[in-house]
């Protein structure tokens, strides 16, 4: 720290910005460690936020990028509504309301504010995806649903905790409409007590540091934010650029909806127009306009400015033109659950790859399988009698990048969260696994760097009935490769019930008009759900790979000789050794030929 | 060019949004004049109106580039 000065340089800004952020962690520890639902204690579907005391972000835990959106204006938007004065110490907001500032319904904002000596110094903050929050199907991502009062309980920005007491009439009101209102009432003291240790830790820090040059650095890393993301952007060359993607369909009409979007890049400043997309669709796939935000924001950041804080000044050289009525910014009382876990991730890899790749080619990525595969359930227990829901999202592949290929089995980049182990499974829910594996049956986006792999899961319903929905995308469309490297594969979603011979996806069985998105399908006991996730898109030509990665791949079962000499041009001998010499002339006949 | 304090009765669920950007609008808003159709415009802030010229300058630039339901990217 600097001594002679209120400001505080930049070695010390950066040691503040890092003890902000174990804050963070800390509060998101504690969420995890005392949550009931999986979602939150494996799944990690939270961030933890510090505010300064004019509502801006400071600092996140980061756990999930696709709530960047929210953490930054959200929290302004409750202060500016609720009125900074009408706050009193031990009072805690809450608020789910897409239509102000919040990302889709499950997910739930707490906002508390900190005042040392009666005065106000900063507010501290936890969005959190609950599980379930009512509306029309358990686990509330109703994929059919036409309007938001069909997706779950929506709470405006509210009172939960006056004054360090609970305000029972809403609590009640919450739990009345929740289909497991256990699990809301433990998850959300866990996001209480996330609260209190955040606020702890920053009361000491603020005891250390003084207040008024503690809230001096605030504004100094917001500046240096500010700064950093402006040289970033001026390194990049001026010039309007094009891209587009689509949602395949949005569960009510079999059609897609397109979404364009144009970089501006101006200078130190740029751009995200997508007044050109489709209008907002009448499925649930829309999204509000942080979540636009956030993507943009989001598909930015993955190509530029790995070291740069993550707080309000991000946002000062980023202008996001989303108009009112479109897909990329719903109007009530437009449904846009699927907003945050479908066309989030859409728009965040149609920037980082699409648009970038014309700029920054070796920063950028082919897609990932690209989405969250929502699979919600609930029933009743058989072991225990009670009612229970769930959403669970799927893990699947990446796509290949300038120098590595795709991650296997990992959540859809921009939520950042987990896996939940099959025992933990098990244990909360009445179903089975039969399997659980690397989707190794399809190659992924063959290319210089393949794509990663998805996976594939069997699970068998062990309750007498089952409801299940389902909310994903990728089926149709394939995750593009770039650069030469070829798509990814199709996610699928199939039903064996106990009379049947086989599988067949859901769509064939009870006549859908989505193969991806439907609600309240009733599975009995003995039934069989095969997921198949999809792998990730490829990324350079694949005459190009390293053949020792395609030896490797063989070697690990991924690829026959066949598959190595089709897809790379790497032959392999009877001793299954590489033949270096037949391989090189091979791949140079076949470029020759190209 | 001014700003406009949003008035709304506590019982009002009407949601308001920027006539250019989208976002929402919470308490107050900035209102301008287009100087050219003198089309009237309701936004978060004053750096909107500039955001406003400047889209009009850019859009006036962007080409046909829509692949009309082809994806531009997908290699197959």
């Amino acid at each position: 720290m600097n001594n002679d000065t209120d400001q505080v340089d930049r070695v010390g800004l950066s040691l503040l910005y890092n003890r902000l952020k174990n804050i963070c962690d800390e509060m998101a520890m504690s969420m995890m460690r005392t949550a009931y639902s999986p979602i939150f204690s494996e799944g990690l579907d939270f961030s933890t936020l510090i505010l300064d005391k004019r509502g801006q972000l400071i600092a996140t835990a980061g756990l999930n990028p696709a709530m960047l959106g929210a953490s930054l204006y959200a929290a302004t938007w409750v202060i500016s509504e609720v009125g900074e004065n009408n706050f009193n110490k031990g009072d805690v907001y809450c608020h789910n309301d897409p239509y102000r500032g919040g990302s889709h319904m499950p997910e739930h904002m707490l906002v508390t504010p900190m005042y040392i000596d009666g005065n106000l110094v900063a507010y501290l903050g936890n969005i959190a995806h609950l599980a379930e929050i009512g509306g029309m199907a358990p686990g509330s991502f109703a994929a059919d649903a036409t309007d938001i009062f069909q997706e779950g309980l929506r709470i405006p920005p509210v009172k939960l905790i006056d004054k360090g007491e609970p305000v029972q009439s809403v609590w009640k009101i919450m739990l009345a409409n929740h289909r497991t209102p256990a699990n809301t009432w433990g998850d959300i003291h866990a996001m209480l007590g996330s609260l209190h240790v955040g606020e702890k830790r920053l009361r000491l820090l603020f005891d250390e540091i003084g207040i008024e040059k503690l809230d001096l650095a605030f504004e100094q890393m917001i500046d240096y934010a500010e700064e950093y993301m402006r040289s970033e952007i001026e390194a990049l060359p001026d010039g309007i650029y094009y891209g587009e993607d689509c949602m395949e369909d949005d569960g009510i009409s079999d059609r897609p909806y397109w979404i364009r979007c144009r970089v501006i890049i101006d200078g130190d400043e740029v751009i995200f127009d997508f007044a050109e997309s489709d209008e907002q669709a009448i499925g649930p796939i829309n999204a509000p306009y942080v979540v636009t935000l956030s993507a943009s924001l989001n598909g930015l950041l993955y190509v530029l400015a790995k070291g740069v804080p993550v707080n309000a000044g991000i946002t000062r050289a980023v202008k996001v033109v989303a108009p009112a009525g479109t897909i990329t910014c719903v109007k009530l009382p437009g449904p846009c659950v699927g907003g945050q876990t479908e066309f989030q991730p859409r728009i965040m890899e149609l920037i980082q790859g699409i648009v970038m790749s014309q700029i920054y080619p070796e920063r950028t990525a082919a897609a990932s399988g690209n989405t969250s595969f929502n699979f919600l359930f609930g029933g009743v227990d058989p072991r225990n009698g009670k009612y229970y829901a769930h959403y669970h999202f799927e893990a699947m592949g990446w796509g290949g990048r300038k120098l590595s290929d795709g991650n296997d089995a990992q959540i859809v980049p921009h939520a950042n969260c987990r896996n939940t182990p099959v025992e933990i499974f098990e244990t909360k829910f009445p179903w089975i696994h039969h399997e659980y594996r690397l989707n190794d049956l399809e190659s992924p986006g063959i290319g210089k760097h393949r794509g990663g792999y998805g996976i594939r899961r069997v699970m068998e319903v062990m309750g007498e009935v089952i409801t299940v929905s389902a909310l994903v995308e990728r089926m149709k469309f394939k995750p593009w490769g770039l650069f030469g490297g070829s798509p990814g594969t199709n996610a699928k979603l199939e039903v064996k019930r106990v009379e049947d011979a086989d599988y067949q996806t859901f769509q064939e069985v009870y006549n859908l008009v989505s193969p991806s998105k439907f609600t309240n399908v009733r599975l009995h006991k003995g039934d069989l759900v095969r997921i198949t996730t999809p792998s990730g898109g490829g990324y350079g030509n694949p005459y190009e790979r390293d053949m020792y990665l395609v030896l490797n791949d063989f070697d690990q079962g991924f690829l026959t000789k066949e598959d190595a000499k089709s897809f790379y041009g790497v032959i392999l001998n009877i001793d299954n050794s590489l033949d270096v010499d037949s391989t090189q002339q091979y791949r140079e006949e076949i470029l020759k030929e190209v | 060019m001014v700003w406009v304090d949003l008035i709304v009765p506590w019982h009002n669920t009407d949601v308001n949004y920027c006539d250019v950007t989208g976002n929402l609008i919470i308490g107050k808003y900035w209102e301008f004049t287009d100087n050219k159709t003198n089309e009237v415009y309701k936004v978060t802030d004053p750096s909107i109106e500039e955001l406003h010229y400047k889209l009009k300058k850019f859009r006036s630039q962007y080409t046909d580039d829509s692949s009309d339901g082809q994806l531009t990217s997908v290699t197959e």
